[in-house]
């Protein structure tokens, strides 16, 4: 029997340019140490809310889930409008006290184009996408993105490309264009959805270590909200 | 007269005893008197690529944390929390914006200012939250960053004194704006000796011959026989402070290694062309040359054999050392040069390479031996004393060392050695652009 106690997010939209986006929030009491916006795949809202946004609140941060794909079809959708509705829903999260390098974004799937695209146009913490396939989030005949946020790019290893190269060099030239720190790797013999725990025992360990690394890289670098006591030390030590 | 070193200028000869690598009594005194007070390399900037790039490093026996903060300035700390002491960061190389302590939370950035620590309302508003401790001093030289834990030391620039035109000489060799990289990659091994035999045998000319052998006999097969105007042609000099140069002339440096293919030497040679219309003919002809260069007392750079060696020293007990190395290249260098860069880094400088496997064992060996000081008390470092010109093969090198640290070690001065000037080929100076046109 399950016994763990999980907080049901609140759901809720956010208005963008006419469009609505599905939100689903899980807000945390006390001073969280920070924020995560996720971006789900289509239709895995609350899915994605209840499993990522229950375990960012066990190492203190509040999330909120976005379901971009419901306002406007990802596919095809210019870089522009995908990168405008993630910055809408940035300042959404910061309606809440967070500044942008208190917030971490984390994309899943096609909406990973989205958390990359974040972290080449907004001073955000840090940014992650997990997503199957490399074109998913950079599609080879997409405009480069250069991150200037620290990026962590994590995909399943293409069956048609054992060495994995693409990802290889995709990882060498997005390195050498960003002025900040980048990582990328691909998960071998996994599939779609790897970043999701499964018994198949590949997927399992991909989804384990695909976890620890999106944690890791946020915690490394999304900046921790101060406390009370810690903004007044702060004050007293600018002021002398 | 001290009791570690006879610099007898009569006879002459000049002799250091072994009880100084053997007594613990001389290593604790050497922790106090030279690594407390002198400024020791920690890194290269170039290893520091992009914002929050940290490498744990450790510089007299404290670890710290060589970091470039979010803001891309060059950070040195204490790797220990000031909380309650555990390492902040225990990874070799990451990259992070915040460090946290593992034990009880505590997190800096890589500014070193406090970010947060859990439970603070525990502590009263009153608490001074203290920031990440850090070195007395903190400096750098064309890319090369040292510390200095006494907050009363010179500057790095009058310390470096004589050295710094010799790490021109290397620095110079990259056109890029950036200057010379430390290529990613470090040879990392331990030594069951005392470190100053280490630093003895990085300059020291007179045992290649002999002890590396191998090597030799296979670069005569690769290349026929040996021009030996490379040992013969060299000079010694003693650059203040302790430090020394061995240096030689371009017959040195074109003698060793692989040979290169005619694309990769007219690169080479277009290189050194562009070089000495910026800074002298006479200039890139020393630059074209090899030299030795330890920095007192532990940083080593061997510009020898198709590259440049950056070799941390650092003692760990009176018969134990862990050293690093480091390939300095110009980053602008195409794949060949690089090629043959590595090769020879891995081939001739590697824990497993034609040289310091046996440089480790003849070290070792000495150490072994030490045990019987007793008997046989003094080593003898006399070479070239009583020429008026002396060369690599000679031991001038490991006399200015000796004498700095005996000076350090005990308050005895004992004057410098007076040898012939050196010959034009040696001394020619860096001119700048301006000057350089000037004088056409």
């Amino acid at each position: 029997m399950d016994n763990v106690l999980r907080i049901r997010a609140s759901l809720g939209m956010v208005n963008h340019l006419g469009a609505a986006i599905p939100v689903a929030e899980v807000g945390l009491g006390g001073v969280p140490g920070g924020a995560v916006l996720m971006l789900s795949e289509q239709g895995e809202l609350e899915a994605t809310a209840d499993e990522f946004g229950n375990r960012f609140a066990e190492f203190g941060y509040e999330s909120t889930t976005a379901d971009l794909g419901a306002a406007f079809e990802l596919t095809g959708a210019r870089d522009e409008q995908i990168t405008a509705a993630v910055g809408a829903l940035i300042e959404h999260v910061g309606r809440r006290g967070w500044s942008p390098d208190q917030i971490g974004v984390v994309g899943y799937g096609r909406a990973g184009r989205g958390s990359l695209l974040a972290a080449g146009a907004f001073p955000v913490g840090a940014a992650v996408s997990s997503a199957a396939r490399l074109d998913d989030v950079a599609p080879q005949n997409a405009p480069a993105v250069r991150p200037t946020a620290p990026w962590l790019g994590m995909f399943a290893q293409d069956p048609s490309d054992p060495g994995g190269r693409r990802v290889k060099a995709f990882a060498v030239r997005i390195d050498a264009t960003s002025p900040v720190h980048t990582t990328v790797l691909a998960y071998p013999r996994v599939t779609a959805a790897f970043y999701r725990d499964s018994r198949e025992p590949w997927e399992h360990a991909a989804s384990f270590d695909c976890w620890q690394r999106t944690l890791e890289w946020l915690n490394l670098r999304v900046a921790p909200r101060p406390t009370v006591l810690a903004w007044a030390w702060r004050e007293r030590h600018r002021a002398a | 007269m001290s009791i570690y070193v006879d610099d007898d200028r009569t006879m002459p000869r000049f002799r250091v005893n072994r009880n100084a690598m053997t007594d613990p009594e001389v290593y604790a005194a050497e922790q106090k008197a030279i690594f407390d007070k002198c400024w020791l390399y920690v890194g290269h900037e170039s290893e520091l690529r992009k914002p929050n790039d940290i490498k744990t490093r450790n510089v007299a026996g404290r670890p710290v944390i060589f970091a470039r903060d979010a803001k891309g300035k060059v950070q040195v700390w204490i790797n220990s929390c000031p909380h309650r002491g555990a390492m902040l960061c225990r990874d070799k190389t990451t990259n992070a914006r915040f460090l946290t302590c593992f034990y009880h939370g505590w997190s800096f950035s890589t500014a070193g200012d406090m970010v947060s620590m859990p439970g603070d309302a525990s502590y009263g508003e009153n608490f001074e939250r203290p920031n990440l401790a850090k070195p007395a001093k903190i400096d750098s030289y064309r890319g090369f960053v040292f510390v200095n834990f006494d907050p009363d030391a010179v500057s790095l620039e009058s310390y470096l004194a004589g050295a710094r035109e010799f790490l021109d000489l290397v620095c110079d060799q990259s056109e890029s704006e950036g200057g010379m990289e430390i290529l990613q990659g470090t040879h990392e091994y331990s030594v069951r000796a005392n470190w100053k035999l280490l630093v003895e045998n990085s300059y020291d000319g007179y045992h290649a011959v002999t002890t590396h052998q191998r090597y030799f006999e296979m670069v005569t097969a690769a290349r026929g026989p040996l021009d030996v105007s490379m040992f013969l042609d060299t000079r010694v000099l003693d650059l203040g402070n302790g430090h020394a140069v061995s240096t030689g002339t371009p017959a040195g440096g074109s003698n060793m290694g692989r040979p290169l293919s005619a694309a990769a030497q007219a690169e080479r040679e277009a290189r050194f062309q562009r070089i000495a219309a910026k800074h002298g003919e006479g200039w890139v002809t020393r630059m074209r040359g090899t030299r030795n260069l330890v920095i007192f007392p532990n940083l080593v750079v061997i510009d020898l054999v198709m590259g440049v060696v950056v070799r941390k020293i650092d003692p760990l007990a009176p018969d134990y050392m862990e050293v690093s190395g480091w390939e300095l290249a110009p980053p602008e260098e195409g794949p060949e040069l690089r090629r043959q860069r590595l090769d020879n880094f891995l081939t001739f400088w590697g824990p497993g390479g034609l040289a310091s496997p046996d440089d480790v064992e003849a070290l070792e060996t000495c150490q072994r031996s030490f045990a019987a000081r007793k008997e046989l008390e003094w080593s003898d470092i006399s070479r070239g004393m009583s020429l008026e010109r002396e060369t690599a093969n000679d031991e001038l090198q490991m006399r200015t060392f000796w004498r700095r640290w005996n000076y350090l070690i005990t308050g005895e001065q004992l004057p410098p050695e007076i040898h012939s000037p050196l010959e034009e080929n040696f001394t020619a100076p860096r001119l700048n652009r301006e000057q350089s046109v000037s004088t056409g």
